[in-house]
């Protein structure tokens, strides 16, 4: 009994102790990742540069890639989705958001239209703010009705598509094979967005169950807000510096 | 949302107005001590020079002394260990 009493704390703070220790190599894991260059790694960055001609398979790599890892895009999903319930609904409000974010994802780049990058990843981090304020009930409560929130993911996919267009646009894509690496890069953030977003419903789906959920929500939808805000000021802060 | 209204009770402006001015003040102090600081180098209360934040944002080989991150994530798991290893010890 005595032995249980004297290596019980111990233990506990051996425990505690573990979890810092790794919470602090995770910490280090995270901050030792490669610099990006806005979005795109640098050595992915290297490979489109130097691309010439259609490359289908790796360019669906890198829509994936860049959807599976690009927080911005993955949090304003988590947004939409989470007070859909039925797969009827999750069904339309995605394909709303890709019909979006393709039309303009292809028309930008292949048309050639140029946006700022900060300003439209600054939009894209207000489209976060939004859908954060639009789940904690907030249209309904300041203007006593919501503002149809089909539309608003539609029109905050073209945003969307804008900014995924801006990262192709740095790298000065050869001409050569054009169309089909684009197309290529968009099939595979399509790809890379049904890969996130059956994550995503998981972990909802079994978050619901759970009781306190509402309340959690409350909270989760605030930090949704505050996540959106820190990633709009970043990219704000970027573009007043005349794009560092 | 067709079928939010059933989900989660409204809440009042007071509530809402709070929630919202904490996630901008959040946002903004994290912004401020961490991501400027990282990014930018944009420093202004010193807590990224503090933290080694600022050397993320210098191209490499400039720091100007500030520890990097790597060391200071280095130091940190060293301590942890030597703290680990000595409280273990006493107590037992």
């Amino acid at each position: 009994m005595t032995d249980n009493a004297i290596s019980d704390p111990v233990r506990r703070k051996s425990a505690r102790l573990g979890v810092a220790a790794g919470l602090a190599l995770a910490l280090c894991a995270i901050v030792s990742q490669p610099v990006d260059a806005h979005g795109v790694s640098s050595k992915d960055a290297l490979y489109l540069l130097s691309l010439d001609g259609p490359a289908i398979i790796p360019l669906m790599y890198l829509g994936a890639k860049h959807m599976v890892t690009g927080y911005d895009h993955l949090l304003f999903l988590v947004g939409v989705i989470f007070y859909l319930y039925r797969l009827k609904d999750i069904l339309l409000y995605v394909s709303l958001f890709t019909i979006g974010h393709s039309v303009t994802l292809l028309g930008g780049a292949l048309g050639g239209i140029r946006v700022d990058p900060f300003l439209i990843d600054a939009i894209i981090g207000l489209s976060i703010v939004y859908k954060g304020f639009e789940n904690l009930g907030g249209f309904r409560r300041v203007l006593g009705f919501e503002p149809d929130s089909r539309v608003a993911v539609l029109i905050f996919g073209l945003f969307h598509g804008f900014g995924l267009a801006t990262k192709l646009q740095q790298f000065q894509l050869s001409p050569n094979g054009l169309v089909e690496n684009i197309v290529s890069f968009n099939v595979g953030v399509e790809i890379g967005q049904l890969l996130a977003l059956t994550a995503v419903l998981i972990a909802l789906t079994y978050w619901r169950a759970r009781p306190g959920y509402l309340q959690h929500a409350y909270v989760t939808n605030a930090a949704l807000m505050t996540a959106g805000f820190v990633f709009a000021g970043y990219q704000l802060t970027g573009f007043f510096l005349g794009g560092a | 949302m067709t079928n939010q209204s059933t989900t989660a009770p409204l809440p009042s402006m007071r509530t809402l107005a709070i929630t919202t001015a904490i996630a901008l003040g959040l946002a903004a102090v994290i912004l401020v001590t961490t991501v400027l600081p990282a990014e930018y180098g944009i420093d202004p209360l010193g807590t990224g020079e503090a933290l080694g934040l600022t050397a993320i944002a210098r191209p490499e080989g400039k720091s100007n002394g500030a520890p990097s991150m790597i060391r200071t994530c280095d130091l940190l798991v060293r301590r942890l260990v030597q703290v680990l290893f000595l409280e273990g010890s006493s107590l037992v």
